[in-house]
């Protein structure tokens, strides 16, 4: 804009109206930095006033001097009239406006010269009380004011009525201190709106794109719901919680993503901290949304076709189990200071001997099923339904013990270990289950000598069904 | 007996009630009483139900750790039902909470909290001050 300008400059100085050249001048500067109308610069700009105010004059005097009290219809009309008179005022009306508005300016700039009243009507009065603050603001702090483009006084209208009003009943540079608190206030006012607003837009946009994956997760859920209905007795509680347990899962990733970025950048520990106990809190949930599938379908959590095929021949009581994964961890840490590696060791064992009390009275509770279902010499129908219900509703709590060991275990890693190592915990964690998760998807498109078309048409359903959850964990591998 | 409590019941309800109320509160405080009792025989006392398969989890939890412990059968006691639902007074709860475990006469809770302390690292050190592990 600012080259366009001063290019302006060189190329009209041969034009017959003279007012094209300070004009470009001025807004060539005025554009780079407001911050120069109130240094003050070398340019003499009294000179270039007098020829604009002249112009001014000579050309809308005779119509702008009946209106000069009235409110406009045309904004244009008003200002010049006044030009002899409130001289000093209406430049930097101008000149503030150009500083705030360039946009606005330059668009109405070059038509200064016709007749047409141009109001920039696009702006508001925020706008006005911005200008009229900004003069004000000028006037007291220096006298060496750009005058410019009277194009942007159009707009002014209704303020430069309240300038000349204030500005008759005292001298030509005092204002009302009232009066000028309250355009501030109206400055920011709208400052704030506008920002609010952009906030909103922002909040509308991310909503619905949020709307939009939703939406299609909630397409993908049901056909896979379709499909695992056909294929077998799944109760609501199991479908519900696979489709929440996906979301999950892509949830993790995303925090992954974050942990990764999180130690890769220089980020303080602090920062750090946060994003960890995000990932603490990630996996509550986890927990909180099996204990609710527990008590709904506690079979479908236990044979654990919820997870990928490769995690199953791992899983213990419906989940993973801790002093495994703390032995990987282990290996994976190595630079562990000897406290630590004290307490890593304490916590491996204690979670040790937990999970082996809960085996022994997991595989009792078996037994006792097994003996139940088979029935003893006298055999009671109801009796017995009623004594295996029971029973398996003690297999609920041996699901709850486990999972509750499972996340006292996560969180006394997380207390023993300084914050930088628990995030790397957190990162081999999730690598380790996106890389079995892959494992599962590349096993089950794996090409098969019966098959002769390509690998990705696997005809049985189940392979499908695995397919389709664990297609995008493709990308982590 | 009963036509006795009758009469009673009819002549005067109120003082009826209250005294119905009286003798529940010392029933209680009795249970109660007895709890206590039986919790400070032993370093750590269980009571289980021998049916239980949680219960046999938490027995196997401090066999494996060499704790010997004392256990109560409910569900072999006379007053088993009684003393079941003290303890459920004590954790505040409105579901059958077997097995639950004192340490050193103090209440520790059920198996919930009994694995937190032991992943937390702090139920070694309950045991050793209650006498019921050396190291």
């Amino acid at each position: 804009m600012a080259s366009q300008r001063i290019g302006e400059i060189g190329s009209s100085e041969s034009e017959p109206s003279s007012q094209h050249v300070p004009y470009g001048v001025l807004h060539g500067i005025t554009t780079s930095t407001s911050s120069l109308m109130n240094q003050g610069s070398s340019f003499d700009f009294g000179e270039l006033e007098e020829a604009i105010v002249l112009q001014g004059i000579k050309i809308r005097n005779d119509e702008g001097k009946a209106s000069l009290f009235t409110s406009k219809p045309a904004a244009t009309l008003e200002m010049f009239p006044s030009w002899p008179i409130r001289f000093q005022q209406t430049p930097r009306l101008g000149g503030s406006k150009s500083g705030g508005e360039s946009t606005d300016s330059g668009s109405t700039e070059l038509q200064f010269d016709t007749d047409s009243p141009i109001s920039v009507k696009a702006s508001s009065s925020d706008h006005q009380n911005r200008a009229f603050d900004q003069i004000q603001q000028q006037e007291t702090a220096t006298n060496d004011v750009l005058r410019t483009e009277t194009s942007q006084n159009q707009s002014t209208a209704k303020s430069y009525q309240e300038k000349k009003k204030g500005a008759s009943s005292t001298s030509e540079k005092t204002l009302d201190p009232k009066t000028l608190r309250r355009l501030a206030q109206n400055r920011e006012a709208a400052k704030k709106s506008r920002l609010r607003k952009k906030a909103y837009v922002q909040q509308l946009e991310t909503s619905r794109l949020r709307l939009a994956n939703l939406e299609q997760d909630l397409q993908r859920a049901r056909s896979q719901g379709l499909f695992m209905g056909c294929g077998g007795n799944t109760s609501p509680g199991a479908a519900i919680f696979d489709m929440e347990y996906a979301r999950w899962v892509e949830e993790d990733e995303r925090q992954l993503v974050e942990v990764r970025n999180g130690l890769q950048g220089a980020l303080t520990d602090n920062e750090l901290r946060v994003i960890v106990e995000g990932y603490l809190c990630h996996y509550d949930e986890l927990f909180q949304l099996k204990g609710v599938a527990v008590h709904s379908d506690v079979f479908h959590l236990i044979n654990g076709i919820w997870t990928s095929p490769a995690e199953r021949p791992f899983l213990w009581i419906g989940g993973f189990r801790p002093s495994d994964l703390i032995t990987m961890l282990m290996q994976q840490l190595e630079p562990l200071a000897e406290q630590q590696m004290v307490g890593i060791c304490e916590l491996r064992h204690s979670s040790h001997q937990a999970e082996d009390a809960l085996t022994q009275g997991h595989e009792q509770l078996q037994h006792s099923i097994v003996h139940t279902i088979a029935g003893g010499p006298v055999v009671d129908g109801v009796q017995q339904m009623v004594a295996a219900m029971a029973k398996i509703s003690s297999l609920e709590g041996f699901v709850r013990q486990g999972d509750n060991l499972r996340q006292q275990s996560l969180h006394q890693l997380c207390r023993i270990l300084t914050v930088r190592q628990a995030a790397r915990c957190f990162l081999i964690i999730g690598e380790y289950y996106g890389r079995l998760r892959a494992l599962s998807s590349l096993w089950t498109s794996r090409p098969r000598e019966t098959l002769i078309t390509d690998d990705n048409s696997c005809q049985a359903t189940t392979e499908l069904q695995m397919l389709q959850p664990s297609h995008s964990h493709f990308s982590s591998f | 007996m009963n036509q006795e409590k009758l009469m009673h019941y009819q002549v005067d309800p109120w003082n009826y009630y209250m005294m119905r109320v009286r003798r529940r509160r010392m029933e209680e405080e009795d249970e109660m009483e007895r709890v206590m009792r039986i919790v400070s025989e032993s370093a750590v006392v269980i009571f289980s139900s021998s049916s239980c398969c949680m219960c046999h989890a938490m027995k196997s939890l401090f066999c494996g750790m060499g704790v010997n412990t004392m256990v109560h059968e409910l569900d072999q006691d006379s007053k088993g039902k009684q003393m079941e639902k003290t303890l459920m007074r004590l954790l505040a709860t409105n579901s059958t909470t077997l097995p639950v475990v004192f340490i050193g006469g103090k209440l520790v809770g059920s198996m919930d909290t009994l694995l937190a302390f032991h992943v937390n690292g702090s139920l070694v050190p309950l045991l050793k001050q209650a006498g019921a592990l050396w190291l």
